[in-house]
């Protein structure tokens, strides 16, 4: 077991828990050769925030954090940062996370780095409990994400809320599954982008009510700023509704600036770049209220700032 | 049967499509289309995605029947029991009372036309295909294929081979027809395909509506519908083409439809699926020059062992064009509806305006909705938007309503008319009081 000295939080290798807890490798199928556990027993609260990417490069083999499994038990409480910083030499991650019934989970992922080309999470939620994840990317040169949310329980809930910014010849695949197994669930996923120079984005969205389950409310949004001549957006959200007591819905909107509104801005004596800067941070303003972890929100606003002074966005 | 006069061998070989040609008394270049078309038919793959159609046997079906009775001017000259069909269907009365011209298709020819006398004197050109390609060879052979080329997929590839009736419509420079033209298609043989293509050509300044209806009986063996539509849109001219489909549940619905829309010019598709085992149709418009504008409203409804893939596309490839696709499904009793919607925007495409929005109506706990939209966007100066819903009816609407005194079947089909409306609106009066009948009587039952 690795000493993280976090109250509350176990981590183990994966060949180490299974070995201590048979039982429970085998309920949540962790059959991996190499990566981590985080695990959080029952009734346990951990207030201190993880994060993840401090403790990983304390570790002598990087491999194993290349795939991490997340278990929470019962009642329980964590909070996540996986951050992937500039220096990271990492490729791939794949990320599973449980969470029991009345758990509860806060995973905010930002990407710095250019390296990663793979990054893949899937949280599965059981009765009552409840996810709220967020995610910033500002850098990548090739990134395939793969996001799943798999509401097996009722009266769970899941919160996801994304921004991406995207300049030069980056390339971002996002891929999204909101899967709904249990009636009484709510899903809600809303991504803001903002690409700009010869960057290409390629959004697949897909929500799955499955027969039988009832009184679902799912809703997936994908908003994108286009400012580049040679930018490139495919988007293709689908919905796959096999019972009638739901309220599903998805929206997709790609363009630019609102002329009108530029010019009223101009019109009350903002500079031209300046008036821009207003549109685009109202443009994702619903993405930083979502944001209530306080903790990393200034760090994730200034690193959305920084960014956006290096793109080639202001006329 | 008695009035058949000429019924091809089941399936499909290049002496059957020889034969067809032959029949019509083709020249020598459409034979040799039809048997090059043949060639795509037999190396390409049946589609694996969509509605299931792997019950669909091409070599258990009679791909060219001919009724006896040539093409008559006048109803009264139409021989009897094939006017008894169509009396049914109210053909000729729709024609007096609302129409500008009527063609009315029995199996594979087209049996009665009429157009008003004013818009012959105008030059308005409304014949069945194989009539257009003999009096107007070079216009014809102009447009013929043009949108929809025979490699375009498997079942544009059957109907270019095999294809037989359908309209030849030319509207001229600046002839408005304020009144529809109407054509209606019946399959009446067991096991017997109808491959009609259409062709309409509107001249500069011209605007044409022109509506068409299907239907079948109900057969133990499948019967196929692959037709392909062509609408050329020339510049400031507008074309709307409106179909109502209620074929029987045996019938397989795999449809090419394709508009394209030069300079201020406008293309509308109204479609309406009501019928069919499974229907595959997705109308396309192409914006290919400047300030084109397109809009598709598609509405499909599905009962017990249907399948609606359905829906629309609109590629952008001019500056300042706009469209929309809007449309609503409703699927009941185990139906299945899938909208499959695609806006293109291609990089010479500044300044466009696409939206599409999708609309699901689930009556039951049994019934599936399935959307499948996609944007692609190469250009950044556009505003593109898509939108998709799908939910049962509002229990609050259906208390107020009944609140007012309406029984609760009542209410259901006065919100599913109401949810409708944005289709029923677009059609001739005639239609729109055909439609919400069957709405009406459709809903009846179906509590939940």
């Amino acid at each position: 077991m690795h000493n993280w000295d976090i109250e509350g939080l176990f981590i183990y290798h994966i060949k180490e828990f299974r070995a201590l807890y048979p039982t429970l490798a085998l309920q949540y199928g962790i059959s991996e050769p190499k990566g981590i556990v985080l695990f959080v027993p029952k009734g346990n609260r951990v207030d201190s925030a993880v994060d993840l990417d401090h403790y990983f490069s304390k570790l002598q083999d990087a491999d194993v954090s290349k795939n991490i499994i997340i278990l929470l038990e019962k009642y329980s409480y964590l909070k996540i940062y996986d951050t992937i910083r500039v220096s990271s030499d990492l490729s791939v991650r794949r990320i599973r996370c449980f969470l029991s019934q009345s758990s509860n989970l806060t995973f905010v992922y930002t990407n710095h780095c250019k390296v990663i080309r793979r990054y893949a999470v899937a949280f599965y939620l059981k009765a009552s409990s409840c996810l709220n994840y967020f995610m910033v990317i500002t850098d990548c040169d090739t990134l395939k994400k793969d996001l799943t949310v798999i509401l097996e329980g009722e009266n769970s809930t899941a919160k996801m809320n994304g921004l991406y910014l995207m300049d030069s010849n980056q390339k971002f695949h996002l891929n999204v599954l909101q899967k709904h197994k249990k009636g009484s669930t709510v899903s809600d996923f809303a991504v803001y982008g903002i690409i700009s120079g010869r960057s290409e984005v390629w959004f697949k969205g897909n929500v799955v009510v499955e027969k039988y389950v009832t009184e679902v409310t799912v809703s997936q949004c994908n908003k994108i700023l286009l400012f580049g001549n040679e930018s490139y957006v495919e988007s293709m959200p689908a919905l796959e509704i096999e019972n009638n007591d739901v309220q599903c819905k998805h929206a997709t909107a790609v363009g630019q600036l609102d002329a009108n509104k530029l010019f009223y801005l101009q019109s009350r004596g903002l500079s031209s770049t300046k008036a821009q800067a207003l549109l685009i941070e109202a443009f994702f303003d619903s993405f930083k209220k979502a944001l209530d972890t306080r903790a990393v929100k200034k760090e994730i606003i200034q690193t959305i700032k920084y960014k956006m002074k290096r793109m080639d966005i202001y006329e | 049967m008695s009035d058949i006069v000429f019924k091809s061998k089941k399936g499909i070989n290049k002496k059957i499509v020889a034969q067809i040609s032959d029949e019509k008394n083709e020249p020598g270049w459409m034979t040799d289309f039809r048997l090059k078309a043949l060639g795509f038919f037999e190396r390409m793959p049946m589609p694996n995605w969509g509605c299931d159609i792997t019950a669909l046997d091409t070599n258990n079906i009679h791909y060219y029947v001919k009724p006896k009775g040539k093409q008559e001017r006048s109803w009264e000259d139409v021989p009897p029991n094939i006017k008894a069909t169509f009396e049914k269907l109210g053909i000729p009365h729709a024609e007096r009372q609302f129409l500008a011209g009527v063609g009315a298709q029995y199996e594979s020819e087209l049996i009665y036309k009429n157009l008003r006398e004013k818009w012959k004197k105008k030059g308005v050109i409304f014949l069945d295909t194989s009539q257009g390609l003999k009096d107007y060879p070079d216009l014809f052979k102009t447009y013929f294929a043009s949108i929809v080329p025979p490699d375009d997929n498997k079942f544009a590839a059957l109907n270019a081979a095999v294809w037989s009736g359908g309209n030849f419509v030319v509207i001229p420079k600046g002839v408005h027809i304020d009144m529809p033209l109407q054509a209606y298609f019946r399959i009446e043989s067991e096991a017997m395909g109808q491959f009609e293509r259409t062709l309409i050509i509107a001249q500069e300044g011209s605007f044409v509506e022109y509506v068409e209806g299907c239907s079948a009986p109900v057969y133990r063996h499948n019967s196929l519908h692959s037709a392909v539509v062509e609408l050329i849109a020339l510049p400031g001219s507008k074309i709307r083409y409106t179909t109502i489909q209620n074929w029987s549940e045996n019938v397989y619905n795999l449809v090419t439809k394709r508009a394209v829309a030069h300079k201020n010019a406008t293309v509308e598709w109204i479609d309406g699926n009501f019928g069919s085992k499974a229907t595959m149709k997705y109308p396309c418009i192409v914006l290919k020059e400047k300030g084109a504008k397109g809009q598709i409203i598609s509405i499909s409804v599905a009962n017990r062992g249907q399948h609606q893939d359905s829906g629309g596309k609109i590629i952008h490839l001019a500056p300042d064009c706009s469209s929309s696709i809007i449309s609503k499904s409703i699927a009941r009793n185990g139906g299945r509806t899938s909208f499959r919607g695609l806006l293109k925007i291609a990089k010479e495409a500044q300044q466009s305006t696409a939206q599409m929005k999708c609309d699901a109506l689930l009556l039951d706990a049994i019934s599936r909705s399935d959307t499948y939209p996609k944007l692609d966007v190469k250009n950044k100066a556009v505003d593109v938007g898509h939108e998709a819903s799908v939910s049962k009816v509002s229990d609050d609407q259906l208390f107020y309503l009944q609140s007012r005194g309406l029984h609760e079947s009542q209410a259901q089909a006065l919100i599913v008319n109401g949810f409708i409306d944005a289709f029923v609106n677009r059609l001739p009066m005639e239609y729109a009081v055909e439609i919400n009948r069957l709405m009406a009587s459709d809903m009846e039952g179906s509590i939940g």
